[in-house]
């Protein structure tokens, strides 16, 4: 069963009584919230996840309670401790967000986690990592609103086994103009409610395609490490990082880094070595899209090479 | 006996105490045990007590998995307080002042069972008061500042409190407290120092020096009850735990120097009441003659209830994810036990009047400067 089809009475009554379990790739999120504007604001944005019981270990675990004077405000308990103390109860939904960002970098260490925004196609991965501001959360809506898969927006979970990487798609988050941006540019995209007001400006939610959530289970290849430079007026270009630079770059990306100890530097090591590496400078988001998708298609030389045999 | 305040809570003291206890839980159970221990900064120690009972095998994947990265994580403050010590050591070098490891520095620099599965995010040390100036200049030109915020802060640490301003490593953005005693100077005990540098012993291959283990148990007692500081608190009364029984049993005569130590110093109150708690919420050993000689200490029938009363709800609130309001008050009270027993009334007043006023005053000020 999937969240949108818990009817409206059902919802609320989970959401402000045991609370609604739901999947996101292999993690298991509880929610409680006594506010049910953001109850329903919440199952919007997760229509098409998976609802779960309480039989197992939660990974994730936050309640919603309102506070202050008149009810204006709310507290945010994200396993069980008090993250978000009296935010403003219209916000909740984004800060809900970032709580659960918070709580894969902050306690899930299953996964090595890097900083990048996450897509695949025809089984490889590429891996954006980026400071804030680089555009990886636009770059990759454009990319996963013309056919590649979203692994995630925000963090890749890389297996400290296998090196493979997990899924755990969620709602992409987008900040001020690139809110705007994404509209023009994928018109067909489902856009979440914008949120003006926050500390990061105007944040607005493209859902993620149904068939990413679908398959939030398949975990994927490491393919590209590629690091986004938007810069105005730029026509795109991949320029090659060598494997060292891009190590350095990946290195002030990892969240959890130091917790693996040498264990850690063989992981991102490993995943350097298994990716070609580019810096990829562009500018607008269609030029962008013809390269990546350049990469994806055998390279003339490569293709000659398999005529050959 | 313990109070059945909070069933979780209850579940989790139960699992530290008897390993074995924690076969019996179901996922719900698990949630709300591992939950609480993120919520306490003890998901470290109770992973190592549950792994080393031989646990971790019949425990959900993911129950493990997250007492696992609780263990790395103290791992990885372990490193840090190496590293952050050697740093001072090499910054204080050709100082001739005795340097006093406190707390967590301590217990993992002595390599002390207390050690295991702590996190420690400052380094605190002891030095002789006389010693302050130097001690703080060397630091300076190794990279430490200090953090006080403005000269009130400033004036209230020099000359109101145990420490200095709370310093911070330029590059590595490491804190540290240098101490010159373990209690406010202004406050209703009075430990003197001297007595504590006296019996301080040598950490082999350092240049540091730690507490005797009836001063390191005094210390922090005093830090529990008399700093009104109660957040930490299940953890704080582990470390007191896993220091009696290991200082109990590896130490001889330490249980009879105990009580002539803590009067000595002037820290009876305190010790009452770490004995008191540890041996209430984690069973903590504590030899009959000692248990009966501390009810000396014991403060009046109304205050020892009242004290029962707001630590428990301190210490152990009645459910993981509520943040009620009988909570806060009892936090509220012992933070002001805490000032009251800091500071005399007058200074009390002072510092509390320019805490209320002091914002006004800047928002005075920028308001004038637009």
């Amino acid at each position: 069963m999937i969240i949108s089809e818990l009817d409206d009475r059902d919802l609320i009554a989970r959401f402000r009584g045991p609370g609604l379990y739901y999947r996101v790739g292999p993690f298991l999120i509880r929610g409680r919230s006594a506010i049910d504007s953001a109850s329903r604001g919440l199952a919007f944005l997760y229509a098409n996840y998976p609802v779960a019981g309480p039989d197992e270990i939660t990974d994730v675990d936050f309640v919603l309670s309102g506070c202050g004077l008149r009810f204006t405000k709310l507290n945010l308990i994200l396993d069980g401790r008090l993250q978000y103390p009296g935010v403003a109860r219209r916000l909740a939904v984004p800060f809900v967000e970032w709580a659960l960002n918070l709580s894969v970098i902050l306690g899930l260490h299953q996964f090595f986690v890097l900083h990048a925004g996450v897509v695949e196609r025809g089984g490889r991965v590429a891996i954006f990592p980026g400071n804030a501001g680089q555009g990886k959360s636009t770059l990759t809506a454009a990319l996963v609103s013309r056919g590649w898969r979203l692994l995630s927006d925000e963090a890749a979970l890389i297996d400290p086994v296998d090196g493979q990487l997990h899924p755990a798609p969620r709602p992409i988050s987008l900040k001020n103009e690139s809110v705007e941006l994404i509209r023009r540019f994928a018109p067909r995209a489902v856009m979440g409610p914008s949120w003006p007001g926050t500390v990061k400006g105007i944040v607005s939610h493209m859902l993620p395609p149904a068939e990413s959530v679908a398959r939030a289970l398949e975990c994927a290849d490491p393919g590209w490490m590629i690091f986004p430079m938007y810069t105005v007026g730029a026509t795109p270009e991949m320029r090659p990082l060598s494997k060292a630079k891009a190590l350095v770059a990946a290195w002030h990306q990892a969240y959890n880094y130091n917790l693996f100890g040498r264990r850690g530097f063989d992981i991102l090591g490993n995943l350097i070595d298994t990716c070609d590496c580019y810096e990829f400078v562009y500018s607008d988001l269609e030029g962008a899209v013809a390269a990546m998708d350049a990469l994806t298609s055998p390279s003339p030389c490569e293709v000659r090479r398999s005529d050959a045999t | 006996m313990r109070l059945s305040l909070c069933p979780p809570a209850e579940f989790l003291l139960d699992a530290y105490v008897r390993p074995e206890s924690s076969e019996a839980f179901d996922a719900p159970r698990w949630n709300e045990v591992l939950r609480l221990a993120w919520r306490w900064r003890l998901l470290g120690r109770l992973g190592l007590r549950l792994r080393d009972a031989g646990e971790f095998d019949r425990m959900p994947f993911k129950a493990r998995a997250r007492l696992e990265a609780g263990i790395a994580q103290a791992e990885i403050h372990e490193r840090g307080i190496l590293w952050e010590s050697n740093r001072v050591a090499r910054a204080l070098r050709d100082l001739d002042v005795p340097v006093v490891l406190l707390k967590g520095g301590a217990y993992i620099m002595a390599n002390l069972p207390a050690r295991r599965g702590r996190l420690v995010s400052d380094l605190d040390i002891l030095v002789p008061r006389d010693r302050l100036s130097e001690v703080e200049q060397a630091l300076c030109a190794y990279g430490w500042d200090s953090l006080d915020r403005d000269d009130y802060d400033d004036f209230y640490y020099r000359n109101w409190t145990h420490e200095l301003p709370p310093m911070r490593h330029r590059d590595r953005k490491y804190e540290l407290d240098v101490h010159h005693t373990i209690l406010p100077p202004l406050g209703n005990l009075k430990p003197d120092p001297s007595l504590l540098f006296a019996s301080a012993r040598p950490v082999p291959g350092t240049r540091f020096l730690i507490l005797s283990p009836e001063d390191m148990v005094l210390h922090s007692a005093a830090h529990i009850f008399q700093d009104g500081e109660m957040s930490a608190g299940v953890r704080d009364l582990t470390d007191l735990d896993l220091l009696f029984r290991h200082f109990g049993s590896a130490e001889p005569g330490f249980w009879e120097r105990l009580i002539p130590r803590a009067e000595a110093l002037n820290l009876t109150r305190p010790l009452y009441y770490a004995l008191r708690f540890t041996s209430r919420l984690l069973e903590t050993p504590i030899p009959p003659s000692v248990a009966s000689a501390i009810d000396a200490y014991a403060p009046s029938r109304l205050v020892k209830k009242a004290m029962d009363l707001i630590t428990d709800r301190a210490i152990l609130p009645p459910g993981v994810d509520t943040h009620r309001w009988d909570i806060e008050l009892a936090n509220l009270l012992l933070l002001i036990r805490g000032h009251w027993l800091k500071m005399p009334l007058p200074i009390l007043a002072k510092h509390l009047s320019h805490k209320a006023i002091h914002p006004w005053v800047l928002w005075w000020k920028a308001d004038k400067a637009t």
